[in-house]
């Protein structure tokens, strides 16, 4: 082992070596280019050309299944990039000036004072927004909302958002009873009910995660919780894009919707957006 | 250690100070999540977590691979380092980087996982904290690099020492890889976490931090296999079965574990099946060094049990000098590498793959080849620094044992209820699960025995640490210097493809292009990819 070539001296090593890493390099390529696509005929890859874009990642041709996204019946809003881009265009400070009509009944500081009104502070841009939109459309019952909503502008609308969301967090001032681990009702926000085809409440609407658009519920009134509930499970608000707050509200009981309304609205928020 | 002897312990002390704050953070979090405890707030739980693998995965071994770089350095070259003040520099660099980042975290401004996915986002002083330990490791490597290179230009011939050489390619590997995390923050969180950008990709960020995700586990495993190579060998009381295996091993450990780190992509559409077929061919090779070490270090243990006396077959294992931590931390550290080698072999099965994808299996497997496997020869390593560094005796070596052997046992008890959870269907990062569902009470025995490993494991690092700590306070003998392995054929010569990596470098370069080059240039062209960050703030 002590008789190798000196140091300066061509080394054959170098070819051997890189040129077996080529040979498996190519050999690669052609088994997982094209050997295996064109023998597992997967769905999109009729034909070679098809087998080859799915190989390397290209959307191919007959393999491109168009998405449309466009807004439902339930809603005129549809959360596409220009729609998340438009959010940011709100304009909080214009918000606060149109806001006094607003906080007559949602509070000053967007914590309403009567226990019907829902609280608006803090929550995030797109949730408000989605609602106002929805009043002006009439895609939520706009009996009372309407009235006010109906003369805004779109921009009116991003300025609202943005205002409300900017105010300062309400849920702080709410009792953290996250303690309470085996209670039922937070067994129904943080687990959910499998077997009733139920998703724990709070993978949307927080603590433990928010999707877009779903107002975040810890520190909300407990009678407009009960309420939005009622109504989501009778029908009368039927403003949920996918239909999915009106097939968890109807599999609820009214003692549940309780329960649940009571707990959210004393939880504080440990994650808000 | 010519002068290096501060520098190295301080390398080490950060070190195993971090890791005792990441243990106990490990075993609350199993605690926490088992049936044995009540639900705790889950963002606390994923805090936890986020401390927890940010400390284990850039910190903790980022400061041992350093620490013992230089040792290695000093040691093999027989000279006194040159450029210490930077070296301290990056030190401070690696220690302001992980305060900055763990502050952070605590303060709940960065709960994303030490992994951060986007479109998770959390404080930007974070990410920049992260950044600035990376960016201390890459003096690290400069200084590396510059001994190599002075050393062979002083010595033209000569074989450089194997230490040297296979830091060396440890240093050339971190340098390379974590390049993918290093752009993916620079390029795409830190414009989002500051406002500058309105969407973030989180396709092209995964295949950024693939880049680094599998080959940080080899720059973790570096300092292992040399301690397998120049310090085992030695301690046993035999000689390295073959110095040029070594080296081979080391080359293709720099040129096949970055290449392939789309394997841990199988699950993800941005990637082709063509792609994820090719890496997997080149994950296979990334084995064959590890074969290649698992014939030529029990050739070595071998001859050092017969050496001693062993006779027959299996005769020489019960010849080893078992007391000593080098050996018995060493049979650990390949035991558990088999197992968890053997499971890894299902991880980059892209069909297998699927059935353990995201379970606790991949927190099972992971946990056994780094938490077992690696982290026991750190423990190894700083035993057989220790005395060198402070010339005291190391403090009772009875409790050395019975940390060494804690330590295995605990993570097996830890590591093999997770692998089979993990089959059973069990999600990895979860923070509580409902035990009383049927569809989950099976499980509920195996995570509770899971988290009393846990606590094994707690014991065995307050010894570590409790030991180590005793040993400054012995009397002051001199201590025999650091000896390095003799191999049973010393290179005198050597030929220049296993004396240098000028020409390896490139071969690292042309492979990265051709494994990675289209999934990463397809975002160029690929439209609507950008969705908006999900921020992650306390209130």
């Amino acid at each position: 082992m002590t008789n190798g070539a000196r140091e300066g001296s061509p080394d054959p090593r170098f070819a051997v070596w890189i040129g077996t890493t080529v040979v498996l390099f190519l050999v690669a390529v052609v088994v997982g280019f094209i050997w295996l696509p064109s023998v597992q005929k997967s769905p999109g890859a009729a034909d070679f050309w098809g087998a080859l874009c799915r190989a390397v990642g290209l959307p191919s041709g007959t393999g491109r299944a168009s998405v449309p996204v466009a807004a439902q019946s339930a809603s005129n809003v549809a959360w596409t990039v220009a729609t998340r881009r438009q959010l940011t265009q709100g304009n909080a400070i214009r918000g606060g000036e149109q806001a006094t009509t607003c906080n007559n009944c949602h509070g000053i500081n967007g914590i309403s004072a009567d226990a019907a009104f829902p609280n608006l502070a803090g929550q995030s841009a797109a949730a408000i927004y989605k609602q106002l939109e929805d009043f002006k459309s009439g895609k939520r019952n706009a009996e009372v909302m309407g009235v006010y909503v109906s003369q805004l502008s779109e921009q009116d609308l991003l300025d609202l958002a943005a205002h409300f969301a900017s105010l300062p967090n309400p849920y702080a001032a709410t009792v953290n009873t996250s303690n309470s681990a085996d209670s039922a009702a937070r067994h129904l926000i943080e687990v959910g009910d499998p077997l009733r085809n139920l998703a724990p409440c709070a993978a949307c609407h927080g603590p433990l995660g928010y999707t877009f658009g779903a107002p975040g519920l810890q520190g909300q009134q407990r009678p407009y919780l009960e309420q939005q509930m009622q109504a989501l499970a009778a029908g009368s608000r039927r403003n949920d894009i996918s239909e999915q707050m009106r097939s968890v509200a109807r599999q609820l009981t009214v003692s549940e919707v309780e329960m649940l309304a009571a707990y959210y609205s004393n939880v504080a928020g440990f994650a808000a957006r | 250690m010519y002068g290096s002897n501060r520098l190295v312990l301080a390398h080490f002390w950060a070190a195993f100070i971090a890791f005792i704050v990441a243990i106990l953070l490990g075993a609350w979090q199993m605690l926490v999540r088992s049936p044995l405890h009540h639900w705790v707030d889950p963002e606390l739980y994923y805090r936890a977590v986020t401390a927890h693998g940010t400390t284990l995965a850039y910190v903790f071994p980022t400061l041992v691979a350093m620490g013992f770089g230089y040792a290695l350095c000093a040691v093999s070259l027989g000279r006194p380092m040159h450029g210490v003040r930077l070296a301290w520099t990056a030190f401070w660099l690696v220690i302001a980087g992980a305060a900055m980042a763990i502050a952070t975290v605590s303060a709940g401004h960065a709960t994303v996982l030490y992994t951060f996915y986007p479109p998770l986002s959390g404080s930007p002083y974070y990410y920049i904290g992260i950044l600035l330990a990376v960016m201390g490791s890459w003096i690290w490597i400069g200084l590396m690099v510059s001994h190599f290179g002075r050393w062979k230009r002083d010595h033209p011939g000569l074989p450089v020492p194997l230490a040297m050489f296979a830091i060396t390619a440890g240093a050339l590997l971190w340098a390379w890889t974590s390049l993918g995390v290093g752009a993916e923050i620079v390029f795409l969180i830190l414009p989002n976490a500051f406002g500058w950008t309105a969407t973030i990709d989180p396709g092209l960020a995964r295949v950024l931090f693939s880049w680094t995700l599998h080959a940080i586990v080899y720059f973790w495993l570096i300092p292992t296999y040399i301690a397998f190579y120049v310090l085992l060998p030695q301690a046993a009381g035999g000689r390295l079965y073959s110095d040029r295996l070594g080296r081979i091993a080391f080359l293709q450990l720099l040129i096949f574990s970055m290449p392939i780190g789309l394997h841990h992509l199988f699950a993800d559409p941005q990637i082709g099946a063509g792609f994820k077929f090719l890496h997997t061919v080149f994950t296979g090779m990334v084995a064959v060094p590890t074969l290649l070490t698992i014939f030529t270090i029990p050739a070595s243990l071998e001859i050092a049990g017969r050496l001693r006396g062993g006779r027959g077959v299996l005769g020489w294992i019960a010849a080893l000098p078992w007391d000593r931590p080098l050996v018995l931390a060493s049979a650990f550290s390949l035991l558990m590498l088999g197992l968890g080698g053997a499971g890894g072999l299902i991880n980059m099965s892209y069909a297998l793959n699927s059935s353990i994808h995201n379970t606790q299996w991949v927190t099972g497997h992971f946990h056994l080849i780094y938490g077992g496997a690696v982290v026991i020869m750190y423990f190894a390593i700083a035993y057989e620094l220790w005395p060198r560094l402070t010339g005291r005796p190391l403090a009772a070596p009875s409790l050395v044992r019975l940390q060494l052997w804690t330590w295995f046992l605990g993570m097996l008890i830890v590591t093999l209820p997770w692998h089979l959870v993990g089959v059973m269907g069990q999600p990895r990062r979860m923070a509580y699960f409902d035990y009383t569902d049927p569809a989950l009470a099976p499980q509920a025995i195996w995570v509770s025995i899971s988290a009393v490993g846990g606590f094994v494991l707690v014991f065995s690092a307050l010894l570590l640490v409790g030991v180590l700590l005793a040993s400054h306070r012995g009397a002051a003998v001199g201590q025999s210097p650091l000896k390095f392995s003799l191999a049973v054929h010393p290179p005198r010569f050597l030929p220049a493809s296993l004396n240098g990596f000028r020409i390896w470098t490139l071969l690292v370069v042309a492979l990265t292009i051709a494994n990675y080059g289209y999934p990463l240039a397809q975002f160029l062209f690929l439209e609507h990819t950008g969705v908006p960050a999900y921020a992650v703030q306390a209130p």
